[in-house]
């Protein structure tokens, strides 16, 4: 027992966290609550002692055990609550629940890990800004074992990002002990990145709070990240009935409790507080209770097409100087437009060059970074959270894969999780696609395995429409704001962009914002073909071919908005043949024409339909091999003349 | 105000019928008609149908007398309650026209009219027509492939000629040359194509000409063959038959059976043997009949019609004339059956009784070969005359040879009829010395029959002395 107890609007503060979280366990057992709830009675303090010393502007971001750090904060018992219990009036309308929380600052996510890039990335939005605002991320020490927090710490340090990630060390992650699982010293950790590190407990929350003053005041101040271990020891099971700790360790750890020993030892303080909570809290509880829960389908409607325009721009420059200038275009007109990626500053300028001299011209604005490719997209996703037009370049899209759950588990569901609160318009530019002889982990289409996550947005880029104007529209504020991966298919970077037709035939865009492409021709069409990307120009030659040779009129539809599909405007322009030959340059299982196939197939059984795509093995770097596994002009050619027999 | 309607649905007696020609109307619209009574008449293009009455209650028509009448529409409804006014209410903008637009666009529907069929909840703008929306502000470069030039140049046609045309391939010239044909435009026919792709015609006449609609049938008859020509490579052999009278010396063995019957019973024997003429062509194979189902044309000015013996081959001739009597009686009464002319495999056409002495027959579709059997001519005071056998096939299937040997076979077979046995073997002699048989039998030997070549030999040249 420390010498001082903390004052009662501190202790009423700890214990309403933890009166909150037995309500909670209660409900669940009535079946009032939905899922499931991690508790952290016994780690209340850590909230406690941060909210002291935060200013509006900082941000917390949590992890799965986040109702103390929240409440803590703003005290808002109801709106957590409702949202736990699935109800409209919860603070992300129901559709977070305990793990997913966003509210006055304050935002969680139930993935070990990926939330260290994130807060990083808003800190650094802030450091932009000069803010002087900072971000605190929780971690466990189950965290430890994520390598996004070391990619994180690296980056921090080197940027000087006002980040403080406050390491809550309990000693179990969910049931494994420490003991089998970490090597080493922890707070070595942090400082093999030179990063400072401060360390503390809950069981003397009056030190606590002086260690946790110091911290924020450091951040701030240095503009650094800074690592502080607090030791402290979870009194319930991880979740529920999930604890196989030994009783004694437990017990002992009761006994050390502030909270609970200072309502064992003065009752005359703790009781009119402990009273007054209750009533707080069966005051809040009926209330959420009356919101209804939540019940709303996420309503997707295909954008309507209102118009059809013959496409004309100036061509005639390269595909890759053509993104240069849409890119630049961006950054000159807003000054939220950020680049981050590997090897994009000049003079080298990107593996691709598509960056060039724009770090020399925009200083700041456009950096490298560490091959560090779930780390960067994390501190993109912060940005874009924090209200910034990020640019992420990955330098191939085979490495994209490496930053999934940053696309998955947070980009993409940031908005609808946190009840519509956020928008996180992130923008992650690769290259895609082979035929250059870079072998099997440098040449791939990937993007099918990003096909269909809802809340994002896939473009693929080709040489018929400016890649200028969709990078400037991309980075405007006139289009929906949200997560975009944007496909530059290797072999198109030295492609003329240019609205050229074959002979006979003319191009053709779509109203949409990220239009179709549609090469049409004044004749009645024998089929038509639907591509993008880097599979155009050979579909092109194919058609040019399939006239001269064959007498075969064949239209061409190129999609750029390969998610969400375009199918309705599609539909009309197939049908106008009745046959379509859907080509890909990634494997065709579960791929992009696979969905084509069937969406088509749902709304017309009358087209004929056939599908080219690449052959079911790994992309060869023996050149000869690699042009006869991927979709070719004569593979084209004689689909064509399969589908039209 | 909810009136019970009721329609009056065609059944769909052929898969190749798209529509139906409404003949007339054997109940005005808006009259009381009782259950099963007689409604309407129509024509297919196999025979003509009545249509009678699902139900009791007041007549509502859809069409006029005269039209075509897709066969998915019913042709009009039985109401509860007397229509309001004049008929073809519910069709007052379904007009021929529409008919044919709609037999022509195939079922999905494509086209700006055509609303979009959606199973999700996800409402999916209905775009407009294709043609309004692309409007180009810069001119087509236009084009010609290899194959329209050279048409081009046969019929003398210009670039000009294919304003608004900006990839002009053989399609295009088709339709320019025949500008009816070209509107509306057939949907893409998947399967059919042949017949559509035979159908391309000629200029329109420069002489004054009246337009006589063909009858369903005429035009069903002409697509048959038009497919049946398409898909196959036309060659002909014939063979002169000499010939004392078979038809009277068929009548004078008493068999069972006219001259017709005994052909076709013949025919399908030598279909076993050479099944090269029991065939159609497809893609590189010769698809070979596992039947033998022989058709044989009647036309007694009104129209043609080819009924079908099925299995012929394994009939007796007693059989065959028995369903050949049986197959011209429904003809004659207008009550030949889907079934009665289907899936012949080969067609006999006897033109005998016109007196036609030879004629060019045309291969029916999924067929591959055809029979004609001309008419007994006689020089008049002389004993013998001739007839003329034709036979047309697909070259891709058979040969001349081939050919020729069939036809032989069939004559000598036809032959036999006209004699008696012992007649027959007085007149049969070895195909290399010339010997008779009465020769051969002085001399203790025999004549014998040779496969190869198919001719008699007598034992001396085949064995030697």
């Amino acid at each position: 027992m420390p010498a001082l107890l903390p004052e009662p609007r501190l202790l009423e503060k700890a214990l309403g966290i933890r009166m909150f979280e037995q309500r909670l366990l209660k409900l669940f057992s009535e079946g009032r609550l939905f899922g499931t709830v991690h508790t952290c009675i016994g780690q209340e303090w850590t909230g406690v002692a941060l909210a002291e010393h935060l200013t509006p502007g900082d941000v917390i971001f949590s992890n799965h055990r986040c109702h103390g750090h929240y409440l803590a904060r703003t005290g808002n018992y109801e709106g957590l609550f409702a949202e736990i219990m699935g109800r409209e009036a919860g603070i992300c309308r129901g559709r977070g629940g305990s793990q997913h929380i966003c509210d006055g600052n304050v935002f969680s996510n139930g993935i070990q890990g990926g939330i260290v890039p994130v807060a990083s990335g808003i800190a650094y939005a802030k450091r932009l800004r000069g803010t002087g605002d900072i971000a605190v991320v929780f971690v466990g020490d189950g965290t430890l074992g994520e390598g996004a927090l070391y990619e994180t710490l690296n980056i921090a340090s080197a940027w000087g990002i006002p980040v403080m990630v406050v390491l809550e060390n309990n000693l179990y992650a969910q049931s494994t002990s420490q003991k089998q699982t970490l090597s080493g010293d922890i707070e070595a950790r942090a400082q093999a990145f030179g990063i400072r590190t401060l360390r503390a407990d809950t069981w003397d929350p009056l030190q606590l709070i002086e260690t946790m003053g110091q911290a924020v005041d450091y951040v701030r101040s240095e503009t650094r990240p800074l690592f502080l271990r607090v030791d402290t020891y979870r009194l319930m099971a991880h979740s529920k009935s999930d604890d196989d700790r030994e009783k004694a360790e437990v017990e002992s750890y009761w006994e050390r409790d502030l909270v609970h020993r200072a309502a064992k030892d003065f009752p005359e303080i703790m009781g009119p507080i402990e009273a007054r909570l209750l009533a707080t809290l069966d005051a809040a509880v009926e209330r959420a209770e009356t919101s209804p829960l939540s019940n709303t389908l996420e309503q997707v409607h295909e954008e309507p097409v209102a118009s059809w325009t013959e496409t004309i721009f100036l061509g005639g420059e390269r595909m890759v100087n053509r993104i240069y200038a849409g890119l630049r275009a961006a950054l000159e007109r807003d000054e939220r437009v950020v680049m981050l990626g590997e090897d994009i500053e000049g003079p080298y300028g990107g593996a691709f060059k598509a960056t060039k001299d724009l770090s020399l011209l925009f200083p700041g604005r456009v950096r490298n970074t560490p091959i560090s490719e779930l780390a960067i997209t994390g501190i993109t996703n912060g940005l874009a959270l924090a209200g910034m037009k990020p640019v992420l370049e990955v330098m191939f899209g085979d490495f994209i894969m490496l930053a999934s759950d940053q696309i998955l588990n947070h980009a993409a569901k940031f908005e609808y999780m946190y009840g519509g609160q956020v928008k996180t318009p992130l923008v992650l530019r690769t290259p895609m696609g082979g035929m250059r002889g870079y072998g099997p982990t440098h040449s791939q289409s990937l993007e099918k395995h990003l096909l269909g996550i809802p809340g994002t947005r896939v473009l693929a880029l080709h040489q018929r429409f400016d890649p200028a104007t969709v990078y400037e529209r991309l980075l405007s504020d006139e289009v929906e704001q949200k997560p975009t991966l944007v496909i530059e298919n290797k072999v198109l970077y030295g492609e003329k962009a240019s609205p050229d037709a074959v002979e006979g035939y003319k191009w053709f865009h779509s109203g949409h914002s990220f239009p179709l492409s549609y090469m049409r021709s004044e004749s009645k069409p024998d089929a038509t073909v639907v591509c993008y990307g880097g599979m155009l120009p050979s579909v092109e030659q194919a058609v040019d071919r399939l006239f001269t040779e064959h007498d075969l009129v064949i239209e061409v539809v190129c999609v750029m908005q390969l998610y969400p599909l375009q199918k309705a405007a599609m539909l009309p322009l197939l049908q106008h043949s009745g046959r379509a030959l859907l080509v890909e340059e990634g494997h065709g299982f579960c791929g992009f024409t696979a969905e084509l196939m069937a969406s088509f197939a749902e709304l017309d059984r009358g087209l004929k339909m056939r599908r080219l795509y690449s052959h079911p093995q790994h992309i060869p770097s023996a050149k000869p091999l690699e042009l006869a596994v991927l979709p070719n002009v004569e593979r084209v050619i004689k689909e064509v003349l399969e589908l039209v027999r | 105000m909810s009136s019970l309607s009721i329609p009056v649905a065609l059944e769909r007696d052929n898969v190749n019928d798209e529509s139906v020609v409404l003949v007339r109307w054997l109940a005005d619209h808006g009259a009381m008609v009782e259950a099963d009574a007689l409604l309407a008449e129509i024509e297919t293009s196999k025979a003509n149908i009545e249509v009678h009455s699902p139900a009791a209650g007041y007549l509502n028509h859809h069409f006029a007398a005269g039209e075509d009448v897709p066969v998915s529409e019913p042709i009009a409804t039985i109401t509860s309650e007397a229509p309001a006014s004049g008929p073809f209410l519910k069709k007052g903008a379904n007009t021929s026209t529409a008919a044919v637009i709609a037999e022509a666009e195939d079922t999905p529907k494509k086209g700006p009219s055509a609303p979009l069929q959606m199973p999700s909840r996800e409402p999916i703008p209905v775009t407009a027509g294709l043609a309004a929306e692309f409007t180009a502000v810069t001119a087509y470069r236009q084009r010609f492939s290899p194959l329209a030039v050279k048409m081009m140049r046969e019929h003398g046609l210009t670039e000009k000629d294919f304003a608004g045309k900006s990839a002009v391939r053989k399609q295009d010239i088709l339709d320019f040359l025949n500008p009816a044909a070209a509107k509306p435009s057939p949907a893409p026919a998947y399967g059919d194509a042949a017949p559509r792709a035979a159908a391309a015609a000629s200029p329109l006449p420069t002489q004054p000409y009246e337009e006589i609609k063909l009858s369903k049938a005429k035009r069903r008859e002409g697509m048959n063959l038009a497919a049946g020509v398409s898909n196959a490579v036309q060659s002909a052999v014939a063979v002169t038959c000499v010939t004392t009278g078979l038809q009277r010396a068929i009548a004078k063995r008493k068999i069972d059976g006219n001259s017709s019957a005994v052909m076709l019973y013949e025919v399908s024997r030598l279909l076993r043997k050479y099944p090269a003429f029991n065939s159609t062509y497809r893609d590189g194979m010769r698809l070979e009949y596992k039947q033998v189902n022989v058709g044989f044309a009647m036309d007694d000015g009104r129209g043609l019609k080819v009924a079908v013996v099925p299995n012929a081959d394994t009939l007796s001739l007693a059989e065959i004339t028995t369903q050949m009597r049986e197959l011209t009686e429904a003809y004659l009464d207008d009550k030949l059956t889907t079934a009665q002319i289907a899936n012949g495999t080969f067609t006999i056409s006897d033109l005998s009784s016109m007196g036609i002495s030879g004629f060019f027959p045309l291969i029916s579709e999924n067929q591959g070969a055809i029979l004609g059997v001309g008419a007994e001519q006689f020089i008049p005071g002389h004993q013998y005359g001739w007839y003329e056998l034709v036979l047309t096939f697909d070259h891709q299937l058979g040969d001349g040879r081939t050919a020729a040997l069939f036809l032989n076979d069939l004559k000598d077979r036809m032959k036999a009829y006209e004699s008696t046995l012992q007649e027959l073997q007085e007149e049969m002699s070895c195909s290399r010395c010339m010997r008779s048989v009465a020769e051969l039998r002085e001399k203790d030997q025999h004549l014998l029959q040779s496969s190869v070549p198919n001719q008699y030999l007598c034992s001396v040249c085949l064995t030697g002395y």
